[in-house]
């Protein structure tokens, strides 16, 4: 069967390099790093409008510039942003929260091509100099609801679970403490291997290593949505008849990228799990590598 | 042990176990005084984490309670079937705002929760309907019509089977419509409390279930949204056989209102049972030791050991009381983790050369102070009590007194064994410090967290935390190939430092400030651990504050943050009452949660105090590193003069 989404994927060591349709709206975040200040500002005369979209997971709006709805209404705000405009999500910047209901939206507003860009950072900060964790997020309101894509994971139908998973083994921990009928479902966890940068796998896999008893495990790029896609899709197959799935996106941002995607293609069947963390600043220094994935959906 | 034996050790959670733990749960001491079965009303459990809540609930549960391994059921068990209602508090959370009203929300979550409890209780009936019960059989299940319910709808099927794939199915339409209330149409949904009782109604028309009564234990209440928590709280206020309602948590919830006028309270709608005040610390420590040990049966295969017969039963509960037993109990328990009185502790840390260099240094640069001459193998003779020698080098470090006397003291001491000073037994006051202060220089862990007693101490009424401790004992001595029967103190003492690393992780997963609450510990651990390290040890196993001091009073960041340490159990509070001449005021002392004192190589005995300002908390709490490293600093200096000015040091 063919996929539902195209990711045609290219990557450059300068943003003056990236390709940007002409006349288009840029969807970001706040930034919080350096690699997220050259995301949000890099010069590029193609781009006619910059907003920025922020989701309140406690009032459950979603803020666009200095509009805010419902997030459930969030394509009547994206709306008239993106008509005769083309589309770009910087992913860097937005949370996952942001960037799923922006490409939930587009899907609603029948907008089916659009560009995402991702920053790698030089490196991520640790707690100390030399210390195995990282320093990363600040507060975790926990996992709260995202509209349009809730899911009651005390229902039979909830069928499997794909955790992908980053440098925050808190993260998948609290997942199971908080939400304990999660171990009776059918869980895969996710890491991005290949990493970043060879050897960054480990920062990931060593402090989940005590928690994934139960669980599957696979691997996927960690910088490759379509891999992320891909490992998703496998779940999604094996579902019975009527059943869901639900997807927690804790890992790298391109796995993200993956799961937005996924979750606004296949509604019927997936849920979004996801914890609410304020991200640190200056969470990682320096900017590496940048991505463009150019995003083709095509819906029967 | 095989690798299945070792998973049995390696549960120390509830949630690892299946839905019936029939055979894995331990009956507690305070089983009886629960009187669930029997209840009339409502009962609101509260209890901490790792109190054994979880577990309870599990066997109250209808899948332990009908559990196919049971050879045989009372037939008065249908009077409490218990179901256990676990919350998706993240789904009961999207039941809120949303451009859609309170007014709507309330009737959409009370519909919600029927639907739930309305598919348990059809599953309740199939559990029963395959297990010994013999009042109750698969014939009559399918015999069983629910005619009341097409009075609700036309639709609803009246065959339990039917029923219970019907309301699943309008359960999915639910799911559907909550995730885009504005893009799918809003399912028909049965009607709240009213629906479940005439379920029940007709359920007892069966006549070997006609006193059937359902108990739902909805847990972890205090994480619902305002309006759910009322909807709830109306269930509970209204509650009466066949249907009551239940609430657990870790806190009592703090909202009382229902959703109409009236609310509820203690008194007169529900009974409130603190599961950590049924039990006093004797039958405490038996049970977490009787756990243990029942758990070691099984993981040696020894399914039906007397204690494991004694332990599962719930009739045996006043039995598990007698003296007999206790002791029984305490000396099994103390065979596999035996202490070192604190004196053999000094005694053998003593004849270790590195420890007994550490010393000699000391004492060396404590004398360096004085004008005396005096050396270090003055100190040194061997008819000295070792735990004598162990506090020189801090009693030396202090002014009041000169080596000379501190020899004379020695040798009083040796001769006499008298060992009260100015009034005070230094040696009781002082060994622990001194101990702990030897061990420190090489990253050695101090053989002080040893022993049965000190492992139930440092777990501090936490049954998870007691587990935890034993196992990684067994683990560790497993692994370096030392007996198992009898574990070492020093194999122990690792153990306790690897449970406190481990446990200190795990606080990131404390709700909203998990990360915070972590860099709380650690903050407030290393204070207590340079205060100790201060020469004159003036003040040692100091591992509590108080905060008692500043220019304003706590505000609501703080006040929110202290609550949330004391839900997750990271600090521990005691009211205090001090009466300073004619008038008497209420101190609250916080203690660190003894279990991460291995971490720090701090007493995890509740000793002494620190005062704080409300400043001071706030930067140990919320400030930034250099505000920490500031205050560290400061409270550092302040005991050292305090040290200056109280004994004129020269």
């Amino acid at each position: 069967m063919t996929s539902p989404v195209i990711i045609y994927t290219s990557s450059f060591s300068s943003p003056s390099d990236l390709l940007i349709f002409k006349n288009s709206v840029l969807f970001h975040g706040r930034a919080v790093d350096d690699r997220g200040v050259s995301a949000t500002s890099f010069e590029c005369s193609d781009i006619a409008l910059r907003m920025l979209v922020e989701y309140d997971y406690d009032q459950m709006t979603v803020k666009v510039g200095v509009d805010e709805v419902s997030a459930d209404m969030a394509a009547d705000l994206i709306g008239p942003y993106v008509r005769g405009r083309n589309v770009v999500l910087e992913s860097t910047t937005l949370g996952f929260a942001e960037l799923f209901l922006v490409i939930r939206s587009l899907v609603d507003l029948g907008v089916m091509s659009f560009l995402i860009l991702y920053v790698e950072p030089d490196k991520y900060s640790r707690s100390k100099p030399g210390s195995d964790s990282f320093a990363i997020s600040e507060l975790n309101a926990g996992y709260k609801p995202i509209p349009r894509s809730v899911v009651d994971l005390s229902g039979d139908d909830v069928e499997a679970g794909v955790f992908f998973l980053g440098y925050e083994p808190e993260r998948l921990e609290r997942a199971f403490e908080e939400y304990q009928m999660i171990s009776s479902k059918d869980i895969k966890v996710v890491f991005g291997i290949p990493a970043f940068h060879p050897g960054w796998e480990l920062n990931s896999i060593v402090p989940h290593l005590a928690g994934l008893e139960k669980c599957n495990i696979q691997y996927c790029s960690a910088n490759d949505p379509s891999s992320a896609y891909d490992a998703l899709e496998v779940t999604r197959v094996s579902l019975g008849a009527e059943n869901k799935m639900f997807i927690a996106p804790i890992g790298t941002k391109p796995c993200g990228i993956a799961a937005a995607l996924f979750a606004s293609v296949h509604s019927s069947q997936v849920g979004l799990l996801y914890d609410h963390r304020k991200k640190r600043e200056k969470r990682s220094s320096g900017v590496n590598v940048w991505h463009r994935y150019s995003i083709k959906i095509i819906i029967q | 042990m095989t690798t299945t034996d070792n998973n049995i050790l390696a549960k120390t959670r509830a949630e690892e176990h299946e839905a019936d733990v029939w055979g894995e749960f331990f009956t507690p001491p305070y089983f009886d005084r629960l009187a669930l079965s029997t209840a009339t009303k409502s009962t609101y459990i509260v209890g901490k984490r790792g109190c054994g809540k979880t577990m309870l609930l599990k066997y109250l549960d209808y899948h332990t309670a009908f559990s196919e391994k049971r050879s045989e059921i009372p037939k008065t068990e249908t009077r409490h079937i218990g179901i256990y209602w676990r919350v998706d508090t993240q789904f009961c959370n999207s039941l809120n705002h949303r451009g859609i009203s309170e007014h709507d929300w309330i009737s959409t979550f009370e519909s919600y929760f029927s639907l739930a409890i309305a598919v348990e209780i059809i599953r309740s009936l199939k559990e029963i309907a395959k297990s010994a019960f013999q009042q109750f059989t698969p014939t009559d299940l399918e015999n069983l019509q629910f005619e009341s319910v097409v009075d609700f709808h036309p639709d609803y099927p009246k065959d339990p089977i039917k029923l219970e794939s019907f309301l699943e199915s309008k359960r999915r339409a639910f799911a559907s419509w909550i995730s885009n209330v504005t893009s799918v149409e809003r399912p028909l949904l049965p009607p709240g409390k009213i629906f479940l009782e005439s379920l029940i109604h007709d359920i007892q028309k069966t006549d070997g279930i006609k006193d059937a009564a359902f108990f739902v234990y909805v847990d972890e209440i205090e994480n619902l949204v305002s309006y759910q928590r009322k909807v709830l709280n109306s269930f509970l206020k209204h509650s009466q056989r066949p249907l009551i309602v239940s609430f657990t948590s870790k806190e009592l919830s703090d909202e009382t209102a229902t959703t109409g006028t009236e609310s509820i309270n203690a008194t007169h709608d529900f009974r409130l049972l603190v599961l950590d005040e049924l039990s006093d610390d004797n039958q405490r420590k038996t049970f977490f030791a009787e756990v243990f040990l029942a758990n070691l049966d099984l993981a040696n295969n020894n399914n039906n050991s007397e204690l494991l017969n004694d332990i599962r039963d719930q009739k045996n509960v006043a039995k598990r009381f007698s003296e007999a037993h206790k002791n029984k109990i305490s000396a099994a328990i103390k065979l596999r983790f035996p202490s070192k009185t604190y004196k053999d502790i000094a005694k053998n840390a003593i004849s270790e050369p590195g420890i007994l260099n550490i010393l000699k240094e000391r004492i060396a640069k404590a004398l360096a102070l004085h004008k005396t001459k005096l050396t270090v193998e003055d100190f040194l003779d061997p008819r000295r009590a070792t735990e004598a020698l162990v506090i020189v080098p801090a009693l030396i470090n202090r002014p009041r007194h000169n080596p000379e006397e501190i020899l004379g003291y020695l040798d009083n001491y040796a001769q006499s064994s008298e060992n009260i000073v100015d009034g005070k037994d230094w040696i009781h006051n002082n060994l622990v410090g001194g101990l702990l202060e030897l061990y420190r220089p090489y990253g050695r862990i101090c053989p002080i967290y040893s022993g049965y007693d000190t492992f139930f101490t440092m777990s501090n009424n936490n049954l998870r935390h007691f587990l935890i401790l034993c196992y990684k004992a067994l683990e560790i001595a497993d692994l370096s190939d030392e007996s198992i029967s009898e574990i070492s103190v020093e194999t122990q003492a690792r153990a306790s430092y690897e449970a406190a690393d481990q446990l200190i992780r795990e606080i990131k997963t404390f709700g909203t400030h998990g990360e915070r609450l972590r860099m709380f510990v650690l903050r407030l651990g290393s204070v207590f651990r340079t205060l100790q390290s201060t020469p004159a040890m003036s003040e040692p196993e100091q591992n509590q504050f108080t905060i008692n001091s500043g220019n304003r009073v706590l505000n609501e960041h703080e006040i929110y943050f202290l609550s949330e340490a004391k839900k997750y159990g990271i600090i521990t509070e005691q009211l205090e009452t001090k009466t300073k001449g004619q008038v008497g005021s209420d101190i609250v002392d916080y203690q660190l949660n003894p279990i991460y004192s291995p971490y720090f190589q701090i007493s995890y005995r509740r000793k002494r105090k620190i005062s704080l300002s409300v400043e001071d908390f706030h930067t140990l709490a919320l400030g930034t590193e250099d505000e920490y490293k500031e205050l560290s600093l400061k409270l550092f200096k302040q005991q050292d003069r305090q040290k200056v000015q109280t004994e004129l040091w020269q």
